[in-house]
């Protein structure tokens, strides 16, 4: 009935919205990778059987698997960030607790923001003269390389947003905001 | 005095290799220093694939890069060069680059595409077949066989020559490919055998070459152009010496290392004559051809066609 | 720039950021600002490093791992080492190392092994009544083993750094392995021989473990005999083993499910792109490495200091204990070798001897703490907090150190067995 309720209501839903959003954002990216990998392991595997079998050798099961890589990787960096999976040097974090843990954390989340965007930037930089370069993969595909290339400002565009989340998420428990955070952080797990 | 960097991929006991530092030794010489020239050799910066990214890019002034591995993806009908047989020697692979209006415009449009400048040439050596196995006699010794792939136009040549099998190895893979016999065939210059090691494992070659891979001196066009008049000649000069000189040395150098094969190694070199070589470029002709047309325009293939056979 | 670089990289680790960050920002600020290169150098080499075919036989081997983990093939291997060993002094102790020596022919992943084989022994040795911080120090240096019994993901870095066939590198590890596996099992009989032992297994008990075991033991059999018998890439075997995990765990174990498939990808995707966004940015610092020169101005510090083959390995090894007490295993390798291959032909070092120096001191970088991977993985997997387990660490490390110390002096245990490849 009051206008606070209705604008909690209001902040809420946008909190649920972010949150959820960034929940299959991160699902696709392991979907991409978890893609990656099993053709690797398929492509591989069913290489190895007809060489020894028949022996023509395909370039698409031979030469893309590594190729494919960087869209493995790339894209995996903030899903990795969100979940405290990337490999760090957990040194500070273990003397900090309560609202200096959460100041690190924002910390971290603004710091992880500021370096991605600069190398998305020169990710873009360095995809403009690939794509200018306009070479051809080897592979019996034969698509333009740069599509490869893009895996890195794609996975650092993602890395910047997954880190805007983080130093959200840090800055709202510093704040106090209980609601919107257990919704943003509930789904986020 | 301004520092150039200098990037190619070879070994050092490669004879392109050695050729490379003369390049980078003159320039900084007859420069009086201007230009010191660094050298970074064994893929250090930039590998077989990257060099040309790297001097377009102006990462490194100067490269060193071979045609049929950094060109084709530029432009395919560079290819041509990996048609077999097409050519016969060096100077006539180069001479359709030089005086055909077709071939002017495929070396142009590469070097418009990406910003660099080809001041010279290096060249890498004929090519040959070569194999673990010990008999490469005929035509037919080829059937069964497990060839490495490097490039697609070996893949059309391979199924040709009704290979058992094909692999796609790195070079950095195929010695322990050739000793444990996961390929046993390998189509490459006579130079790779010492470069690599690869005749630890290789015991017969076959003739005749049936393709020229040139390596080309490239730099970076901007870097090129912003030069002085009198650096630019000392460039361009010291480029065409070394082309001179190295494209003298090669044949050569692939020469004694055959003869080493054989005296050294006990290896046999064979050269199809007579009824097989007939029917080596029947094969070549009817069935190697017509799979790479896909990879070259047909009036580059014209063109080419026109100029080795009015040659 | 160059102290810009690394005091900002130093800020960024002490802050705790993630890893392949400070690798990046510091190497970008040198490569960009300082050197003038542009992006798409930093790009191309990154790209070149990641895209190896070698190096895909790491997710395949990790993936391969956990399949087993989820399929059964890790559990009859510890039943039948515990029916091999179980009654001996420690015999749980001896059984753990056993298990992972076996293990480690199957897998290319040190953390993997520490959790597939740590958590089916862990919790029956501390049933057994062995002190939890020691079976938690012992479950990680044991698993030390999957980097020297091939495959070996560490394997496989080093010799997509060095150009040395792959085969030859697995190869090396081989010896060593054994030797370590004996050091340590001396170690565990005489520490733990008043522990309570298993009762001895009969021959029956052993043959039914043995024939539970079989179609795990053909896992190594594929995997090698693949790769030595000229059939198959390393990475390639390295798929054929994780289909064969697949195939047994579905069909001869009984015990893999679609949704046990489904989170082994998921496992393998997210510690492959932890690795793997490592290498890539360590790809950047490489640049800044072979542009500056810093290797050969390094070497040519050590010659003229004197350095001796002995003293040059004895430096690095120093350098190794100190870098893996902060750092990783992974960025060790890609900050070290590229640092240092270029001293190997001036030192008369085989490359396959420094393999094996190397990852004995940048292994022990696993138990050092603060940053102690194995020794977290280890007590994560049996619900210690992992400072508890500290006091366990002097004796292992003096076994560690003894053992790297045999390796420098005995180069033939590394470089025998690949010159008979
Ligand atoms: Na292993
Ligand atoms: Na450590």
């Amino acid at each position: 009935m009051t206008i606070p309720d209705l604008q909690e209501t209001r902040v809420t839903t946008l909190a649920w919205a972010y949150g959820r959003f960034n929940d299959l954002l991160a699902r696709l990216c392991v979907l991409v990778a978890g893609a990656g990998v099993a053709f690797a392991v398929f492509a591989l595997a069913a290489s190895a059987a007809e060489r020894v079998l028949i022996g023509i050798s395909f370039a698409v099961l031979n030469d893309l698997p590594p190729q494919l890589v960087p869209w493995i990787v790339f894209p995996m960096m903030g899903v990795l960030l969100r979940h405290g999976q990337h490999v760090t040097v957990d040194f500070l974090p273990a003397f900090l607790t309560g609202r200096r843990a959460h100041m690190l954390e924002l910390l971290i989340g603004l710091l992880v923001a500021v370096a991605s965007l600069v190398f998305l930037a020169g990710g873009m930089d360095a995809l403009a003269f690939f794509r200018m370069l306009n070479q051809r993969s080897e592979t019996g595909l034969n698509f333009p390389l740069w599509w490869i290339y893009a895996a890195f400002p794609t996975g650092f565009a993602l890395l910047f947003w997954f880190a805007v989340e983080k130093s959200l998420c840090a800055a709202l428990a510093l704040a106090g905001a209980e609601t919107p955070l257990r919704i943003i952080r509930g789904r986020a797990t | 005095q301004q520092k150039v960097q200098l990037s190619y991929h070879w070994g050092p006991t490669h004879p392109a290799a050695g050729f490379a530092n003369q390049f980078a030794e003159r320039v900084t010489e007859r420069s009086d220093g201007a230009l010191d020239v660094q050298v970074f050799p064994s893929g250090q910066l930039f590998g077989i694939r990257d060099v040309l990214g790297g001097v377009a890019s102006g990462a490194v002034q100067v490269g060193m890069a071979v045609g049929i591995v950094s060109f084709p993806p530029i432009n395919s009908d560079y290819n041509v060069t990996a048609m077999p047989g097409m050519f016969d020697s060096f100077e006539q692979m180069r001479g359709f680059f030089d005086e055909t209006e077709a071939g002017q415009a495929l070396m142009q449009d590469m070097q418009s595409k990406t910003g660099i400048r080809i001041v010279g040439r290096n060249p890498v050596g004929p090519i040959a077949v070569f194999s673990a196995k010990d008999d490469l006699s005929s035509v037919d010794s080829l059937a069964g066989i497990s060839a490495r792939v490097l490039t697609d136009a070996d893949r059309v040549r391979w199924g040709a020559l009704d290979a058992g099998s094909t692999v796609s190895l790195p070079t950095g893979e195929v010695y322990t490919a050739l000793q444990n016999g996961i390929a046993d065939t390998v189509s490459t210059v006579p130079g790779a055998l010492s470069a690599y090691s690869w005749w630890d494992c290789v015991k017969s070659a076959q003739l005749p070459y049936f393709q020229f891979a040139d390596a080309y001196i490239i730099v970076n066009a901007a870097w090129f152009e912003g030069l002085s008049p009198e650096l630019q000649q000392v460039v361009t000069e010291v480029g065409a010496e070394i082309t001179a000189e190295s494209t003298a040395a090669i044949m050569d150098a692939s020469a004694q290392m055959l003869d080493r094969l054989e005296a050294e190694q006990g290896g046999t070199v064979f050269e199809l004559t007579g009824d097989e070589l007939a029917k080596m470029n029947r094969i070549e002709r009817e069935q190697i051809y017509p799979g790479l047309t896909e990879m070259v325009s047909k009036d580059t293939l014209d063109a080419a066609q026109a100029y080795t056979q009015g040659d | 720039m160059i102290w810009a670089a690394l005091t900002v990289s130093t800020v960024l680790l002490l802050l705790s950021l993630p890893i392949f960050l400070v690798f990046g920002v510091g190497s970008s600020m040198i490569a960009i600002l300082d050197l003038g290169l542009p992006w798409a150098t930093l790009l191309q080499t990154s790209f070149g490093g990641i895209t190896k075919q070698i190096l895909l036989a790491i997710p395949l081997f990790i993936f391969a791992g956990y399949v087993m983990v989820r399929g059964g093939i890790a559990t009859r291997l510890v039943n039948l080492c515990m029916a091999l060993v179980g009654h001996w002094p420690g015999g749980l102790g001896v059984a753990m190392v056993l298990s992972m020596g076996f293990f480690a022919a199957f897998c290319g992943s040190i953390l993997a092994a520490i959790t597939a084989v740590g958590t089916i022994l862990m919790p029956r040795m501390i049933e057994g009544g062995y002190p939890k911080p020691f079976v938690v120090v012992l479950a990680a240096m044991a698993a030390l083993l999957e980097a020297l019994i091939p495959p070996s993901n560490a394997a496989i870095i080093y010799s997509s750094l060095t150009q040395v066939p792959v085969a030859r590198t697995f190869a090396a590890g081989i010896v060593p392995g054994l030797v370590l596996m004996l050091m340590l099992t001396v170690f565990v009989a005489l520490r733990c021989r008043n522990m309570p032992r298993a009762a001895k297994a009969t021959g029956g008990e052993r043959r039914t473990a043995l024939v539970a075991a079989g179609s795990a033991l053909l896992t190594p059999v594929i995997v090698l005999g693949g790769i030595y018998g000229g059939f198959l890439t390393a990475a390639e075997s390295a798929a054929v083993a994780g289909v064969w995990a697949i195939i047994v765990g579905f069909t001869i174990y009984r015990e893999l499910t679609f949704k046990g498939l489904g989170e082994a990808l998921m496992s393998t995707t997210i510690a492959t792109s932890a690795i793997f966004i490592i290498i890539a940015m360590a790809k950047f610092l490489s640049v800044v490495l072979t542009f500056t020169q810093a290797p050969q101005q390094l070497i040519a510090g050590l010659t003229d200091l004197g350095a001796t083959r002995l003293t040059f390995l004895l430096m690095v090894a120093v350098a190794c204990l100190l870098l893996g007490t902060f750092i990783e295993v992974v960025p060790i390798f890609y900050l070290v070798i590229p640092m240092t291959l270029a001293a190997l032909p001036i030192f008369e070092v085989d490359p396959v001897h420094y393999y094996v120096v190397l990852g004995a001191f940048i292994g022990m970088g696993l138990l050092t703490p603060p940053v102690c991977v194995g020794l977290y993985t280890g007590a994560a997997a049996i619900g210690l907090s992992p400072e508890k387990a500290f006091r366990e660490l002097p004796g292992f490390l003096l076994l560690g150190l003894l053992y790297g110390l045999l390796m420098i002096l005995v180069p033939s245990l590394a470089t025998w067995l690949p010159s008979h490849v």
